[in-house]
């Protein structure tokens, strides 16, 4: 590809990662979330590839070890609900701590800090399909 | 700690899944080991599970609070829920038992090809959605182990990497994409009818209208799809024929709990409906002899066995449904019985022959092995495990295919005599294609001198054996422990749904 084309992507590229960041984070609040999210920075890695072509050689080892925290956090978070109370049990709702916010009934501007584990399961999942689409766009332009 | 069993028998397969990459950089001994542990720790929660049910009843969990504050008018909570009652914990427990084996006997067979870590993942994903469709309370947890146990088993397929595996599996991936399809479209009529996916609600606000009867058939044909009996059993032949012995064991098993799925959505929720019942009988008859006959001119081992599963799972079928029919007198929980019997025989016996065919393909490393002459003379133990696997499809008397195939011959000759004949009349023909591929294989004399077969492998054919052998003797006892709970369970729906 040109250098008019390389240098522009590269350009897009900060916001591409900062929008599909920015789903994620707000998961619990808009529509969106950790898979949307995710698939948006792995368009960043889809950009990548085509401009760049030959000349770039992604690791797919970091992209695995990415993939396999996020599966994990994302498991151990559901299992650390069984200490509490039950599977998937949302023990950081309502605590007043980080993500605790209590919200009261009603309309409201939406505050970040809500939402208990659920922004956190959607950080994982983010960070799961993220890597897991960007592997795999990784194996199918390698074989092109 | 007990009333945690049930997620943990889910939830612990899925994080060993998920740790198994991590573990692999570890070497090949801790691998085998967390294995070994996640298959054998769940199958033992699973045994206590089922003392608990036995003991207590049904046990239901609710996923994220134990005393839900969102609850529907009739009284049931708004949540994710599992429930597991005598017939789901038996099952759980007989094929995660089985799975446990398949593991071993994988061990050696395998241990040549490359990818093992993928395939350990994909294979611990199967059991969780077996597990999953035996668990599931609710419509739409349902369909997300569908298409977790079609996606995984696409996989397997896939494993030996050549070209005719690709084809087989994206065949196998197209097909199921569509299955789960009908699956989501007719939940998706329920939901927009009642507003509800949980199986308990929607089984006590159904009207059975027009809608409800598509929905149903919508629902029931994705189910056969997943088993792969009469109308939709073409997938299978070319799926097992490609793929290898420990996942076409899985297949089966997930097969099976596909049927058992479809009997609880059909018996719980939608109540007893005669025609749906003689629909599943007649789709029984059409597996049983669509399997024989198209088993008879195939000149394929693995090809042979998958058309006879399908017969087999034909029997299983005819057994419950034929119950369902008459349910009004003795002999419909009676057929019943012999259907849920001829569940665990199934695997066990198809198992067998399957476990077998392994190990030759794995001796002889032979594309076909119906070229394979004389094999019974260098191993004598293998040839008589598989007659006993012939004997014990085939129903002869003291193995453990002819107790419940009895049952269900019974028990269905009080619906109708042809139903029996049929029956009989196809255990014949099974033992004659069964008696003609021993021949072919184990007889005449053999050139060839080939390596010893690996131990872990003969030891779990052995196992399979031994329990063929002990439940053929000692039917009694098997029905008074496992099956008559289970079959009482399936048949009170009341107090499956209504807790």
């Amino acid at each position: 590809m040109s250098k008019i084309i390389k240098i522009i992507s590269l350009i897009i590229l900060n916001p591409i990662i900062i929008f599909g960041l920015y789903v994620i984070v707000h998961g619990h609040l808009t529509p969106g979330g950790g898979f949307q999210g995710g698939a948006i920075i792995a368009g960043a890695t889809a950009l990548i590839l085509v401009v760049f072509e030959n000349n770039i050689k992604l690791s797919r080892g970091l992209f695995s070890l990415f993939e396999f925290l996020g599966l994990t956090s994302f498991i151990l978070m559901a299992f650390w609900g069984i200490v509490k109370n039950t599977f998937f049990y949302n023990f950081l709702t309502n605590s007043n701590g980080i993500l605790g916010k209590t919200i009261v009934f009603g309309i409201n501007q939406g505050y970040l800090n809500s939402g208990g584990v659920i922004p956190l399961m959607n950080l994982s999942v983010g960070i799961e399909v993220a890597s897991g689409l960007s592997l795999i766009i990784i194996l199918i332009t390698r074989n092109l | 700690m007990t009333s945690h069993l049930i997620i943990l028998i889910i939830a612990i397969p899925l994080l060993g899944a998920f740790l198994l990459p991590l573990l692999n950089k570890f070497g090949k001994r801790i691998k085998y080991f967390w294995l070994a542990t996640v298959l054998g720790l769940t199958d033992i929660f699973s045994f206590f599970l089922y003392l608990l049910i036995i003991e207590k009843g049904e046990v239901v969990y609710t996923l994220g609070a134990k005393f839900p504050l969102l609850v529907s008018p009739q009284g049931f909570p708004i949540r994710i829920i599992l429930e597991a009652d005598a017939l789901s914990g038996f099952l759980s427990f007989i094929f995660l038992s089985i799975i446990f084996l398949i593991f071993i006997y994988s061990l050696k067979i395998l241990s040549n090809y490359s990818f093992l870590d993928k395939f350990y993942v994909l294979y611990l994903l199967l059991t969780v959605g077996i597990l999953g469709f035996l668990f599931t309370g609710d419509f739409f947890t349902l369909f997300v182990f569908y298409e977790i146990s079609s996606i995984t088993t696409a996989g397997l397929i896939a494993f030996f990497r050549s070209e005719e595996c690709f084809k087989s599996a994206f065949h196998y991936l197209s097909l199921f994409a569509v299955g789960s399809l009908f699956l989501l479209f007719g939940i998706g009529i329920l939901y927009s009818e009642y507003g509800f996916l949980n199986m308990g609600i929607i089984a006590k606000v159904l009207q059975f209208s027009f809608l409800d009867k598509v929905a149903l058939s919508l629902i029931a044909s994705s189910l056969l799809l997943k088993a792969g009996v009469f109308p939709f059993y073409f997938w299978k032949p070319e799926a097992y024929k490609v793929s290898p012995i420990s996942a076409i064991l899985l297949s089966i098993i997930s097969s099976l709990s596909a049927i058992y799925i479809l009997f609880r959505i059909f018996l719980g929720v939608f109540g007893v409906n005669l025609i749906f019942g003689w629909i599943l009988i007649l789709f029984s008859i059409f597996s049983i002899f669509m399997g024989i006959f198209l088993a008879i001119k195939e000149n394929n081992i693995k090809k042979i066995l998958a058309y006879l599963a399908i017969s087999e799972l034909g029997y299983i079928i005819l057994g419950i449904s034929s119950g369902i029919v008459m349910l009004n007198n003795d002999f419909g929980f009676k057929a019943i019985q012999g259907g849920l019997f001829h569940m665990v025989n199934d695997i066990l016996d198809i198992g067998l022959l399957f476990l077998i065919i392994g190990v030759v393909i794995y001796i002889t490393k032979s594309k076909n092995v119906l070229e394979i002459r004389g094999f019974g003379h260098k191993y004598p133990w293998l040839a008589g495990f598989f007659l006993l696997g012939v004997f014990a499809i085939s129903g002869m008397p003291p193995l453990n295919g002819f107790a419940s195939k009895i049952i269900i011959y019974e028990s269905v000759f009080h619906l109708s005599p042809v139903l029996t004949i049929i029956g009989i009349l196809g255990s014949i023909l099974i033992l004659a294609i069964l008696i003609k591929i021993f021949a072919i294989i184990f007889l005449g004399i053999s050139p060839e001198k080939y390596q010893p077969v690996p131990k872990t492998a003969m030891a779990v054919i052995f196992v399979f054996a031994i329990l063929m052998i002990s439940i053929g003797l000692f039917p009694g006892q098997f029905t008074s422990f496992f099956i008559n709970p289970a079959a009482e369970a399936l048949v009170s729906q009341q107090n499956y749904i209504c807790k």
